[in-house]
């Protein structure tokens, strides 16, 4: 090959630039497309009107069922069976329903939630107590 | 004069008579030497003014750097019964041993406890936490990267801690048997103190979606508060003292912070503050705040009640 050293060094330098850009512009892609599938964000769960029916062993004179610490549905003397429709979001991880009764009596009493999901699958859930019943209840 | 010298001598010889005879003078109060902030209120409470606790491991101090000092040493071989929080915590469980040649019962409480797992790499064991040659956990406790290991932090489960009343309940009783009531009483308030604890906690918890439970941490060490309060735990290795997560670590612990939407990070100390402001600043996250998770804090954090109602309400409020 003819020519000045600097010559041959500044062709040399520019063939390599030439060959790394499009290897810089594939990897840098392939970066980005991995970021972006890792970085998929988990989608916000969407309200939904979920049917729950609470079944009293002894007569209640008060119930409330909260969400997120909200009262979402409350009724005084419901009687030993009731259907309410609950507007809550239902994530795939479940939800949390805290129940407060208060109870007729000192004797052991039971509430029975019988609540369906978004996707039709029914849980049943009881919580007990006497006098009053404080407690949480987990969906599923 | 001399007929009340002699009263007096009389009254005094009889009060010394009637002492030495008492059921206190019979019953001596149980020494316990104690090497667990949490299980230093746990003996107190259930041992009640039968027992005398010496808590050797200070309030607010990290149990994985702690050894032993030649007076805990001296203290130890003068005690009834030790009390670990063990599942590998105390590293120094051989000297212990040793000090007390065999004669003094030490007891490992979690060891009675069920097993919660996590991995080795994420718990960065202190300079305390050194397995040496008459450590019997010595293999179970290393946790190298990426083998799993047992989670010490047993008394972040509530439940867990019901059942570590239980054990030093019955150990005493054992120790003590004409104190059986007594520790059964003492530890039967207690534990409706904390079933009262716990239901307080499932409530305030019930205000965070179930969605929102990612719980990201300095180390790894809330397995106990996850499975019951049904959160996961991703946990920045390298925010103690000793371990440095890596790049790849950090870069894959952003993407699942972004992809899961925290909406805040927790430390126990700032050991490590150069990547909590990376979380922060590259995520959107918070600092949610401190939480006390080697044992109990200060302030309002100095008994397990205030412990755990401050990690509680920390958690909720900076996630919900």
């Amino acid at each position: 090959m003819k020519g000045s050293p600097l010559v041959r060094s500044l062709v040399l330098l520019g063939v390599l630039l030439f060959l790394s850009w499009p290897l810089s512009v594939l990897t840098r892609r392939g970066d980005e497309q991995a970021a972006g599938a890792a970085a998929e964000v988990a989608p916000e769960p969407v309200l939904a009107s979920l049917p729950l029916v609470l079944t009293f062993s002894q007569t209640a004179l008060q119930v409330e069922v909260s969400h997120l610490g909200k009262v979402v549905w409350k009724q005084e003397r419901p009687g030993r069976r009731v259907e309410a429709a609950l507007e809550i979001p239902f994530p795939q991880e479940g939800v949390e329903l805290a129940v407060a009764v208060q109870w007729e009596g000192e004797v052991e009493a039971a509430l029975r939630l019988q609540l369906t999901g978004p996707d039709g699958t029914e849980y049943d859930r009881s919580v007990w107590g006497v006098k009053t019943t404080e407690a949480v209840v987990s969906f599923p | 004069m001399k007929r009340t010298i002699f009263t007096w001598l009389s009254a005094l010889v009889a009060s010394c008579f009637v002492v030495s005879w008492s059921p206190l003078q019979a019953a001596e109060a149980l020494k316990v030497s104690v090497f667990s902030t949490i299980l230093t209120e746990i003996a107190g409470r259930v041992g009640g003014d039968a027992v005398k606790v010496t808590g050797h491991v200070p309030i607010g101090a990290d149990p994985h750097d702690f050894e032993p000092r030649p007076s805990d040493l001296k203290k130890v071989s003068a005690a009834d019964v030790v009390l670990l929080s063990a599942k590998h915590m105390e590293g120094y469980v051989g000297k212990l041993k040793e000090a007390t040649g065999g004669k003094v019962q030490v007891l490992e409480v979690g060891d009675q406890l069920p097993t919660l797992w996590m991995k080795g790499a994420g718990h960065a064991h202190g300079p305390g936490h050194k397995h040496d040659k008459h450590d019997k956990h010595e293999e179970g406790g290393k946790g190298e990267k990426g083998e799993k290991v047992e989670d010490p932090h047993w008394w972040h489960s509530v439940e867990s801690t019901q059942k570590a009343v239980r054990v030093v309940r019955d150990a005493f009783q054992k120790m003590r048997p004409e104190q059986k009531d007594l520790f059964a009483k003492n530890a039967e308030a207690y534990s409706a103190e904390l079933s009262a604890l716990l239901k307080w906690a499932k409530l305030k918890m019930a205000e965070l979606p179930r969605d929102k439970r990612k719980l990201v941490t300095s180390h790894d060490a809330l397995q106990y508060f996850a499975k019951e309060h049904g959160f996961t735990v991703y946990p920045v290795s390298g925010l103690t003292a000793s371990e440095q997560p890596s790049s790849k670590q950090v870069a894959e612990l952003l993407t699942t912070i972004r992809a899961q939407r925290v909406k805040a990070v927790f430390s126990e100390d700032t050991a490590n503050p150069k990547v909590l402001t990376q979380i922060t600043s590259e995520t959107g996250a918070v600092l949610g705040g401190q939480l006390w998770v080697d044992g109990l804090g200060s302030g309002s954090a100095s008994t397990y009640d205030g412990m755990v109602r401050h990690n509680v309400t920390t958690i909720v409020d900076a996630l919900k």
